[in-house]
C-alpha cells in the first residue's frame, strides 16, 4: 500500500456489509479511488439522506487480504489482535477511528508508530479493544448453558460487542466433549461446536422462548429444570444480608446481562 | 430426593459462604483427554452475589458437623443449627453439572471435623478423586487441609487438587488459644509447610520431566480473621508478609469478623463487620503483593494501625512528603508505582510510552490515573510542583473518604 500516492478530497461515505473483510475491502477502496471518507457505516445502521451519494463497496476477499497483510507486515500480533477485537466492538463511530489508525500506520516511515501509546489513534485502538476482551472474559463466566434432551447444551446470549465467535476457543477447549450451542440473540448469530467439528450459524427454527431464551419444556433434558433450581438455591444461600453492597454488584454483574442468568430471575 | 439435597446445600453453602477465598486463578490445569474441563490460569467470576463477592466455584462444606468449639464459628458444635453430611456421589454429580452448564469453574471443598482429622481428610480425598479418576474432571479443584490430618492424607489430595488451603483464622499465638483452646498455630502451620516443600519438589520435576504429575498447581491460600481478636493490623500484615515470602502462598484472605455467636464473652462486642478495615488490609496487601512495598513500610512501630481514613498509599506518601513531587517523565517504575492515583496498569503505559515523547495531563488522564489524586505527587509540565507548596495535612483533609461514603463505600475500589 506505501507506493500508492495518498488520497487527496475527503468528501465520501462508505457503505459496506458490516463485515471484518468489507471494512477492509473499504480501506482498499478508498486508497483505490483516492477518495477519503468522511464516514464508513455499515448497511445496517446506513440512514440515507439526500444530498449524499454513498459509495457502496462490494467486499472483495482480494482486496480485504491486501490490506490486511499490509498491517500484519507492519505491526506485530499485539496489534493486530487489538485491530479486530477493536473492530468486534461496533462502537459508534469504530470505522473512522481505524481508518485513522491505518492511515499513520501506512504512512509511518519510522517503523515504530504501532508501538506509540501517546498518539490519539494508537490509544483509541488500544481503548476500544480492551473493552472487547473485557467483556469477553466477562462472558466467560456468564453463558449458561442449558441441557436438551438430546444432549446439546444451549446458550442465548446477548454481548454488547460482536464476541460470539471470540468466545468459541474457550468453550471449546473446556466442552471439548459435549456438543453447544452459544447464540447471540440480538446479532442473531451463533456458534455451534460439535466435536471436532465448529461452525458460525444462524438458526431458521427458533426453538427458544423469545423473552427469556429459555428452550421449551419438552425439549429439555429430564434434570434440566433440578440443576437450574438448585443453582439459583446456592446463588441465594451464599448471600451474606451483612455484607449488602448493591452498587458493587451492579457495576460487576450490570443488569443489562441479568436475562440469561437463572440466578438472577 | 430433589427435596433433600436441595435442602442440603442451602444448608452447606450458608455454612461455607463465610470462607472467603473465591480465587480459581493461577493454574492452567490441561485438558485430560476424553475428559471435561479445563482451569483456566486466569480465573474467571461466574456471578457476584448481592455483597459483590465473584462467585467462581461451588464453595460448600462436606459436612457442617463439627467436634470442634471455635468461638468465631458458626458451625461450633455447641450452636443449635441445622447440620447436614452430603455424599460423595451428591457432591461429584453437583460439581458436575453446575459445571457443565457453565455455572462454576470447579468445587471448593471445605469441612467440619468429622470423627477426626483424618477421617475428615479422607472424606475430602474422596470426592476429589471421584471428580479427577472417574469423570475425568478437569475443572478447578480447592480442597482445605484439615490441621492434625496425616501427612499421607493430606499429600494424597494435594495430587488431585489445584488449590489447597489451611485457615489461620486468628493472627495470633495467644488469641488463636483463647478462641479456639483445640487448635494452636504449629498444628496449622505443619499441613502448610508439609505442601510448600512438596509443591517445590513438584515444580523441580514437571521443569525436568513433562509428564511429571501436578501438585497443588495453583498453589497455597488462606484466610485469617479481622475483628475477632484484639490483634492490630501491623501484626496481621506481618504474619502475611511471612505468609507470601516463607510459605509462598498465594493468596491471604481478610475477613472481617461477622458476630455470629454474639453470645460468645471471649468475643468483641460489634455490631457491624469491620468492612472498611477489611477494605485497608487487602489494599495493603495489595501493595505488598504487587506495588513493591515491604510489610513495614505501610505499617511499623510508629504507625501499627492502617488508617481508615484514607488508603495506605496515600498515607505512606503523606508520610514521606520528601520522596515527592517526582518527574513522570523521568522516575523509576518503581517509584511512579508510588504515586497514589497511579496504578499498576498506568504505571506501565507511563514508562512504556514516554520514550515516543513527553507525558502530559492529558496523557495521564486516558491511561485512568485519578489526577485528582496524583496531581498532589508528580510535576509535569504544565503542574506546578505541589508538595512544596501544599501541606500533607492540606492533602489529607481534601482526599479522605468523607463520612457517609465511609458507611457504604465500594468494597472492591483498589486505588
Ligand atoms: S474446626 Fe472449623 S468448622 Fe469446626 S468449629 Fe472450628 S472453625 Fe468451625
Amino acid at each position: 500500500m506505501t507506493s500508492e500516492p495518498q488520497p487527496v478530497k475527503s468528501d465520501a461515505i462508505y457503505v459496506y456489509d458490516g463485515t471484518f473483510d468489507g471494512f477492509l475491502t473499504v480501506i482498499f477502496d478508498i486508497y483505490a479511488l483516492k477518495r477519503k471518507p468522511v464516514q464508513i457505516v455499515s448497511e445496517r445502521l446506513w440512514q440515507p439522506g439526500f444530498f449524499e451519494t454513498p459509495i457502496h463497496t462490494i467486499t472483495v476477499a482480494v482486496k480485504s487480504e491486501r490490506v490486511w497483510n499490509s498491517v500484519v507486515t507492519r505491526s506485530n500480533t499485539q496489534v493486530t489482535r487489538m485491530f479486530y477485537l477493536a473492530f468486534a466492538s461496533e462502537l459508534t463511530g469504530v470505522e473512522m477511528t481505524l481508518y485513522g489508525y491505518l492511515e499513520k500506520l501506512f504512512a509511518d516511515t519510522t517503523g515504530a508508530y504501532y508501538k506509540n501509546m501517546l498518539d490519539d489513534h494508537s490509544f483509541e485502538l488500544y481503548r476500544m479493544s480492551r473493552k472487547v476482551s473485557h467483556e469477553i472474559r466477562r462472558f466467560h463466566g456468564f453463558v449458561r448453558f442449558q441441557e436438551t434432551s438430546d444432549g446439546l447444551f444451549f446458550a442465548a446470549i446477548e454481548p454488547d460487542h460482536d464476541i460470539v465467535s471470540l468466545l468459541a476457543p474457550h468453550f471449546a477447549r473446556r466442552f471439548g466433549n459435549q456438543p453447544w450451542v452459544i447464540y447471540d440473540r440480538r446479532r442473531d448469530k451463533g456458534i455451534f461446536y460439535k466435536k471436532p467439528e465448529i461452525h458460525e450459524i444462524t438458526l431458521t427454527d427458533k426453538q427458544f422462548d423469545a423473552i427469556t431464551g429459555n428452550i421449551p419444556h419438552n425439549l429439555k433434558s429430564e434434570e434440566e429444570d433440578l440443576y437450574r433450581s438448585l443453582w439459583k438455591a446456592y446463588y441465594k444461600a451464599i448471600n451474606i444480608p451483612e455484607r449488602k453492597n448493591t452498587r458493587l454488584m451492579l457495576r460487576l454483574l450490570p443488569r443489562r446481562y441479568w436475562k440469561y442468568l437463572p440466578e438472577k430471575q | 430426593m430433589d427435596e433433600k439435597i436441595m435442602h442440603k446445600l442451602r444448608i452447606l453453602a450458608d455454612s461455607a459462604k463465610y470462607d472467603v477465598s473465591c480465587s480459581s486463578s493461577g493454574s492452567g490445569r490441561a485438558r485430560a483427554s476424553g475428559g471435561l474441563g479445563d482451569a483456566a490460569p486466569l480465573g474467571c467470576c461466574h456471578t457476584f452475589t448481592e455483597d459483590g463477592r465473584c462467585v467462581s466455584l461451588l464453595k460448600v462444606l462436606l459436612t457442617n458437623v463439627c467436634i470442634y468449639d471455635c468461638a468465631y464459628c458458626i458451625n461450633r458444635r455447641s450452636n443449635d443449627i441445622p447440620r447436614a453430611t452430603m455424599k460423595v456421589t451428591e457432591l461429584v454429580d453437583l460439581t458436575m453439572n453446575f459445571y457443565r452448564r457453565n455455572y462454576i469453574e470447579g468445587l471448593f471443598l471445605s469441612s467440619g471435623v468429622i470423627r477426626n482429622p483424618d477421617y475428615t481428610m479422607e472424606a475430602l480425598l474422596r470426592v476429589a478423586k471421584a471428580l479427577r479418576t472417574e469423570n475425568r474432571f478437569g475443572g478447578y479443584i480447592h480442597l482445605k487441609a484439615i490441621p492434625g490430618a496425616s501427612r499421607e492424607l493430606v499429600h494424597e489430595a494435594g495430587l488431585y487438587a489445584d488449590r489447597m488451603s489451611v485457615n489461620i483464622e486468628i493472627p495470633s499465638e495467644n488469641n488463636l488459644a483463647l478462641l479456639a483452646p483445640e487448635k494452636n498455630f504449629t498444628g496449622v502451620l505443619q499441613p502448610m509447610n508439609q505442601l510448600k516443600v512438596s509443591i517445590e519438589e513438584y515444580r523441580d520435576a514437571r521443569k525436568k520431566i513433562k509428564k511429571a504429575p501436578l501438585f497443588v498447581p495453583a498453589g497455597q491460600s488462606t484466610q485469617l480473621i479481622v475483628g475477632a481478636s484484639p490483634d492490630n493490623d501491623r501484626q496481621i500484615l506481618t504474619l502475611a508478609s511471612g505468609f507470601y515470602n516463607e510459605q509462598n502462598l498465594k493468596r491471604v484472605y481478610y475477613s472481617g469478623f461477622i458476630p455470629v455467636n454474639a453470645y460468645d464473652q471471649r468475643l468483641p462486642a460489634l455490631r457491624k463487620a469491620p468492612l472498611l478495615r477489611e477494605h485497608r488490609l487487602y489494599q495493603a496487601d495489595w501493595l505488598m503483593r504487587f506495588y513493591e512495598f515491604k510489610c513495614d513500610e505501610i505499617v511499623n512501630d510508629q504507625h501499627p494501625q492502617l488508617d481508615t481514613d484514607i488508603d495506605p498509599k496515600l498515607a505512606y506518601a503523606l508520610r514521606h512528603p520528601y520522596l515527592f513531587p517526582i518527574d513522570l517523565n523521568t522516575a523509576d517504575y518503581e517509584m511512579i508505582l508510588r504515586v497514589p492515583g497511579i496504578g499498576v496498569q498506568s504505571a506501565k503505559l507511563i514508562v512504556y510510552s514516554r520514550r515516543f515523547g513527553h507525558i502530559t495531563l492529558a496523557h495521564l488522564k486516558r491511561m485512568r490515573v485519578a489526577l485528582n489524586r496524583a496531581k498532589y505527587f508528580i510535576t509535569t509540565r504544565e503542574l506546578p510542583a505541589q508538595l512544596t507548596s501544599l501541606q500533607p495535612s492540606l492533602i489529607r483533609r481534601k482526599l479522605q473518604l468523607p463520612p457517609e461514603q465511609q458507611q457504604q463505600y465500594i468494597q472492591l475500589t483498589l486505588f
